[in-house]
């Protein structure tokens, strides 16, 4: 009980050559925050938009919130007042002129009154530290700050759950910061559903539970420790561990000093939120 | 042969203000068997500072002289030669693209030159190789081949120039573990086969302690260091560079705190493992 | 390089600044109106009118508070086009029984040897432009040296054909209206991109375009059109910039080249751009439907928009101004 999001046997297909997705079933419960993992063309990208109803699946179901509304073509536009989502690139999801319309431009599509609006853009804005920049335009911004803003918008439509689509892989380190700053705030105080999409292992060490797919698959799924003893499943989708469990697994097969408690101390900073 | 800075100032003259981009900047690097990083904070000139490197830009002050050429040039002087000889690949090259086949790109640097225009196409081939790049590949559109395959292209393009010095901005940036690591290899392997010297911006510090020999840090135009990696991370006051440590060191430091592992400075992943291994941290 | 205007934009604190867009854009249209309404006829009345004009365009922009500079360089553009037509008009226009002659006919002999003064004058003005610092005086001398050498070379020398050149008032008068005009239309344009925010813009088009939502046209969606047109301006100014830098560091030098080199520079250039554009638009698309955008429906705004007692007043004092040169037309 109590899953927002139930994805059950779906399956995708760009065109007749690759199967995007293939019978994908997972079941995203409220209030965690989970962690899609696997190498560039996995079909993690192709799932977010499918969860978005940008695309449409050609087989299987895509189940939203408490009522388990079935997302179809009558019903995406309710859907899409329950999932918020931030794409990759900061540049090409920014619509408005200035901070401030952009961060209206959502409830403008849902025709919230004036007033309203206002007060929502003033308490979001100020949420993401971003209540200076109002009246800046987006070539002012740097990609941290315009991904804070892309973030202000979805809140301010008060959904519940958010998809992160690699939204900090164009960020440099700061950027980076402050986003991961941001889901943290989200899942922990706001008690959203986050959902990241991501290649970055140490990034997704925080969420609750990891799903790590390839050509299309789901191969794994479980929770940070339980995922990151697969080595080898991991590599087959192109993904690297955290140094130090990197580390801890080449060294299984030598013998020295203090083995024991130097994979023990190793695993535990790896798994170090 | 070599890239020196003198006294090099640089600013951008804006619609409404200026921005001093690079204040003073002295700096020599020598055209063979360097492989330097350059790290620092978003706007702390590193990118202005590679773009004065091959004549993009020029100096507002001061004086950059590339293997004998100086900047500001006289008049009439053409740069366009310099940009063969050090090959400057920008941040998400694969932008750049833009021929009708993969290999027609890649023969486009080595054509605008006099120096490669006789064997571009055999440049090209040959960087295609180096880089993994199929037939297959080097036959379709630069449009139908995945983003990781348009970087490589993008950078075979500027390798087939066959430039002195290779720079590069941040080429990992978006690429998922993998993809990263083979292209760090990739470098890691030119550096070593050719002796070239290679300049390489990044934010990521594992990847300065893995594979940088010298590193220059810039904060809001000046450089506030130039030395080895091994000197910058051992600084007493590295703290105050706000650049984060390698992993490797971290690890170590770890170690040493929870279960008495003697720390010793380890920058590569695999000193690090004969390190553990051979144990001489008792 | 964080500093790309958008349009021309010149924050300052003055009525004109602060006047309804929607206002503004009608009374440009009315004040156009008005210039384009006076009939072009030398005598004093019609003068006059377009004096008063150019007075009060003169006027708007002293007290806009903005910088007579960036005016005059609106200005710039349009400098070789209306000299040429000065001199056409000059020179071509028929005049009336009245007109008198300003100087004395000046003749002009068409020769085959002034015609190769003129080309060799030509080809140095072209070659030697770049050096100068005043262009366009320096394009003046050249016009100048054109004609001189038409009048100083003898008439011996292969003459093709002869012609004089009359210098008439009328003709004088006249020519100097139709520059004076297009001047004003230039102030007036440019004091609404000066003086309005593009975001004041397109409300005002916007608005303005409205009543045509009776005959079912997308108001809306063109609104929402020019507005990201407008948001992406600097990125894809500094895109292209990106480009630029990246292809000439392949070796593309985008200054010098033939023919063939500047289609090719052009096309390094261009398909990149395209392609990152089409990218964007496909990650746009997908962001807005993301945000509940549907083309076409209902939607609340943001920005609100009062009228003041400045606005009415504008609109009626242009609209005024607009009827009384019509009626005035229909009368005289």
């Amino acid at each position: 009980m109590n899953e927002l999001i139930k994805i059950k046997n779906l399956s995708f297909k760009y065109s007749e050559k690759h199967e995007t997705i293939k019978n994908i079933s997972l079941e995203i419960p409220k209030g965690k925050w989970i962690s899609i993992l696997g190498h560039n063309g996995s079909g993690k990208s192709t799932l977010a938009k499918l969860l978005m109803g940008l695309l449409k699946a050609d087989e299987g179901e895509i189940l939203i919130g408490e009522e388990e509304i079935l997302l179809t073509e009558e019903s995406v536009q309710d859907v899409r007042k329950k999932i918020g989502i931030v794409f990759q690139n900061p540049d090409n999801q920014f619509v408005g002129v200035t901070v401030l319309h952009d961060i209206a431009f959502g409830m403008e599509n849902q025709q919230v009154p004036r007033e309203e609006m206002i007060e929502k853009i003033n308490h979001y804005a100020n949420l993401v530290n971003m209540q200076d920049y109002l009246h800046k335009g987006p070539h002012e911004l740097s990609g941290g700050q315009k991904q804070r803003v892309a973030i202000a918008g979805a809140l301010a439509m008060d959904l519940d759950i958010m998809i992160f689509d690699e939204a900090t892989s164009m960020l440099d380190p700061k950027g980076t910061e402050e986003i991961v700053d941001l889901i943290k705030l989200l899942n922990k105080e706001h008690k959203k559903t986050i959902i990241t999409i991501t290649h970055d292992l140490e990034f997704a060490n925080l969420s609750d539970e990891l799903v790590v797919m390839r050509q299309g698959e789901i191969i794994l799924k479980g929770t940070p420790e339980e995922v990151f003893k697969e080595e080898e499943l991991l590599k087959s989708s192109n993904l690297e561990l955290p140094l130090a469990l990197k580390l801890q697994n080449d060294l299984k097969h030598h013998n020295f000093k203090n083995k024991d408690k130097i994979m023990e101390a190793l695993w535990k900073y790896g798994l170090k939120k | 042969m070599e890239i020196r800075f003198e006294k090099v100032n640089f600013q951008y003259s804006g619609l409404t203000d200026t921005t001093h981009a690079l204040k003073g900047v002295d700096l020599k690097i020598e055209g063979t068997g360097e492989f330097i990083a350059v790290v620092g904070h978003t706007g702390s000139g590193k990118s202005t500072l590679v773009q004065l490197m091959n004549g993009l830009l020029v100096p507002n002050s001061g004086v950059v002289n590339v293997f004998g050429f100086r900047l500001p040039a006289k008049r009439n002087q053409k740069i366009n030669e310099l940009r063969q000889e050090v090959g400057l690949v920008f941040q998400f090259p694969e932008y750049q693209l833009f021929e009708e086949t993969v290999l027609k790109d890649i023969m486009f640097g080595p054509k605008n030159f006099k120096k490669t225009k006789v064997n571009a196409e055999e440049r090209a081939l040959e960087a295609a190789k180096l880089v993994g790049l199929d037939d297959n590949i080097l036959k379709s559109s630069p449009f139908r081949i995945s983003g990781g395959q348009m970087r490589r292209a993008a950078i075979a393009g500027i390798l087939a120039m066959d430039p002195k010095v290779l720079v590069l901005d941040e080429p990992t940036r978006g690429l998922d573990p993998q993809g990263r690591r083979e292209m760090m290899d990739l470098f890691k392997e030119i550096h070593e086969k050719t002796n070239k010297t290679i300049i390489l911006i990044t934010h990521d510090m594992d990847l300065v302690s893995e594979y940088a020999k010298r590193v220059i840090v810039l904060s809001d135009g000046l450089i506030t260091f130039d030395g080895t990696k091994e000197e910058l991370f051992e600084k007493e006051d590295f703290k105050d560079y706000h650049l984060s440590e390698p992993q490797t060191i971290k690890i170590l430091k770890y170690l040493e705190e929870e279960i008495g592992l003697k720390f010793k400075e380890k920058y590569t992943y695999d000193s690090l493992l004969e390190y553990i291994v051979e144990g001489e941290h008792e | 390089m964080n500093n790309i205007v958008i349009g021309q934009y010149v924050p300052r604190d003055s009525w004109l600044h602060r006047l309804d867009p929607r206002y503004k854009l009608l009374a440009l249209v009315f004040m156009l109106a008005s210039l384009f309404v006076i009939p072009i006829r030398t005598e004093w009345p019609y003068l006059v009118t377009l004096g008063s004009l150019t007075l009060i365009n003169l006027l708007l922009i002293a007290t806009s508070k903005v910088p007579i500079m960036k005016v005059i360089s609106g200005f710039r553009p349009v400098m070789f086009l209306l000299t040429f037509t000065f001199i056409i008009q000059i020179f071509y226009y028929q005049v009336g029984p009245n007109a008198k002659l300003v100087v004395p006919e000046i003749p002009l002999h068409f020769t085959w040897a002034s015609l190769g003064a003129m080309i060799l004058i030509l080809a140095f003005y072209l070659l030697t432009k770049k050096y100068i610092k005043f262009k366009f005086i320096y394009f003046l001398i050249m016009v100048f040296g054109l004609f001189a050498v038409q009048h100083y070379m003898p008439e011996s020398w292969g003459l093709i054909a002869n012609y004089k050149a009359e210098l008439y008032d009328e003709a004088l008068i006249r020519s100097g209206f139709l520059v004076l005009r297009i001047l004003n239309v230039i102030i007036l344009t440019s004091l609404l991109t000066l003086t309005t925010m593009t975001t004041d813009l397109n409300y005002g088009i916007e608005s303005l375009l409205k009543p045509l939502k009776l005959i079912r046209f997308p108001v809306d969606t063109l609104a929402m059109m020019l507005s990201l047109t407008l948001r992406y301006i600097p990125t894809l100014l500094e895109e292209t910039n990106k480009i630029m830098k990246a292809q000439a560091s392949r070796g593309v030098d985008f200054k010098e080249g033939k023919l063939k080199d500047k289609i090719m520079q052009m096309v390094s250039l261009l398909v990149p751009v395209f392609i990152i554009s089409f990218k964007r638009a496909e990650d746009l698309s997908n962001a807005m439907e993301a945000r509940g955008y549907v083309i076409g429906a209902k939607r609340t705004k943001i920005d609100e928009y009062k009228t003041k007692t400045p606005d009415i007043i504008s609109l009626i004092v242009t609209s005024l101004i607009l009827v009384l040169i019509i009626v005035g037309r229909i009368i005289l």
